[in-house]
């Protein structure tokens, strides 16, 4: 095996790099192809650290001072003396945690351990980026005043980026998959996008996170406009008032609800957002026309006025 | 002499819009990153398995 085979993995995903390296030596790191695109040969900029150590079997997780957030499935949050404790736990390992984490109030270094035998290690071969960690990272990271991550098919059209928002159903994927078969077009995620300030104009940025499609780009592009998805018998394009679009926007985002500034950031950046570029309705047919009616739309602007009583 | 200030061209000015309450609707699950996305995503039964195999290790899925 090479000598390098063993170095830490760094991820880098929207200019924000996460290196991951085990706490002992013989331990080769891995990831899947999603994320294979997104590392980068080292740790630079921007970039939080978290080590991790094997551990033989499950085992209470350190005590923490208070519980922050409890999202009452695969993982939690909570507070400690020096920072933040994260969990994640299945019913598979029985009540203790798989991982541990233990970060920084900035989420900017960790240390903690794993369990050998669950799914971020097996014997000597790690799998630092398995979901939920690597995006729960990112999103506490983001939070700080960063960006926002948010439930969204992104698009590079010609050097122009358009973001396609929706929860699941919404045809994201179905939306990816034709954008897809246009020239000039990369799609940047099927699922996951995440949206900074760049010089004060909003960008969107490629994600691994990808949804059914598999689609997923470490590219990025200046954000022009945004849309939200509703499937709909006809293709139709319809403004939405800024104080709508904030509220639209947020429930397909991923802010970080268990924390006030955390919030606060979210809803102020998305509210700039909505100052600067067309938020609107997309009601479409998953079919290639739908994809012409954006493209129309982007020009043209919305054909139709907002609706009386924007509700999702 | 002092230049004028420039005043704002009103027909550049967007109309008062009075406060209203929108109603959302929130899907907990996702919002939260609770549930494991795709049948395809690598998830909590490791990289030979996928989260929403069998046996499941979450309860919920969604992409």
């Amino acid at each position: 095996m090479a000598p390098d085979a063993f170095r830490p993995l760094v991820l880098e995903i929207a200019g924000l790099g996460l290196e991951v390296k085990p706490a002992e030596p013989g331990i080769r790191l891995v990831t899947d192809a999603a994320h294979q695109p997104f590392l980068a040969a080292d740790a630079r900029g921007d970039c939080a650290t978290v080590t991790l150590a094997p551990l033989p079997s499950p085992r209470p997780a350190k005590k923490a001072a208070r519980m922050v957030f409890d999202t009452g499935s695969v993982w939690r949050l909570e507070e400690t003396h020096a920072g933040h404790l994260l969990t994640l736990r299945s019913p598979v390992y029985g009540q203790n945690p798989y991982l541990a984490v233990e970060f920084d109030r900035d989420y900017a270094v960790g240390h903690g351990e794993t369990v050998d035998g669950g799914p971020h290690l097996a014997g000597n071969t790690m799998h630092p980026f398995v979901y939920p960690f690597d995006e729960v990272v990112y999103l506490a990271r983001l939070a700080r005043g960063r960006g926002v991550l948010v439930h969204a098919c992104g698009i590079q059209h010609r050097g122009r980026g358009i973001l396609l928002l929706g929860t699941s159903g919404a045809g994201k994927s179905t939306s990816s998959r034709l954008w897809a078969e246009r020239p000039a077009t990369t799609v940047l995620s099927d699922d996951r996008i995440v949206i900074r300030s760049d010089g004060g104009r909003p960008r969107i940025f490629g994600t691994p996170w990808h949804g059914e499609a598999g689609i997923e780009s470490p590219g990025s592009a200046p954000l022009d406009a945004v849309y939200v998805l509703e499937q709909a018998p006809r293709n139709r394009v319809i403004d939405m008032p800024p104080s709508a679009a904030v509220a639209q926007m947020m429930v397909r985002a991923f802010p970080a609800l268990w924390e006030r500034e955390g919030l606060q950031f979210a809803v102020q950046f998305l509210a700039q957002l909505a100052e600067q570029v067309p938020v609107r309705r997309l009601q479409f047919v998953p079919e290639p026309s739908a994809v012409d009616c954006v493209l129309a739309s982007l020009d043209s602007g919305a054909p139709e006025a907002p609706d009386a009583g924007e509700a999702a | 002499m002092s230049p004028k200030p420039e005043r704002p061209d009103p027909s550049a000015r967007r109309a008062y819009q009075p406060p209203h309450l929108t109603r959302v609707h929130l899907v907990p699950d996702e919002a939260v990153l609770a549930s494991c996305k795709t049948a395809t995503t690598q998830g909590p039964l490791g990289a030979s398995a996928k989260c929403t195999g069998i046996p499941a290790l979450c309860s919920h899925s969604g992409s």
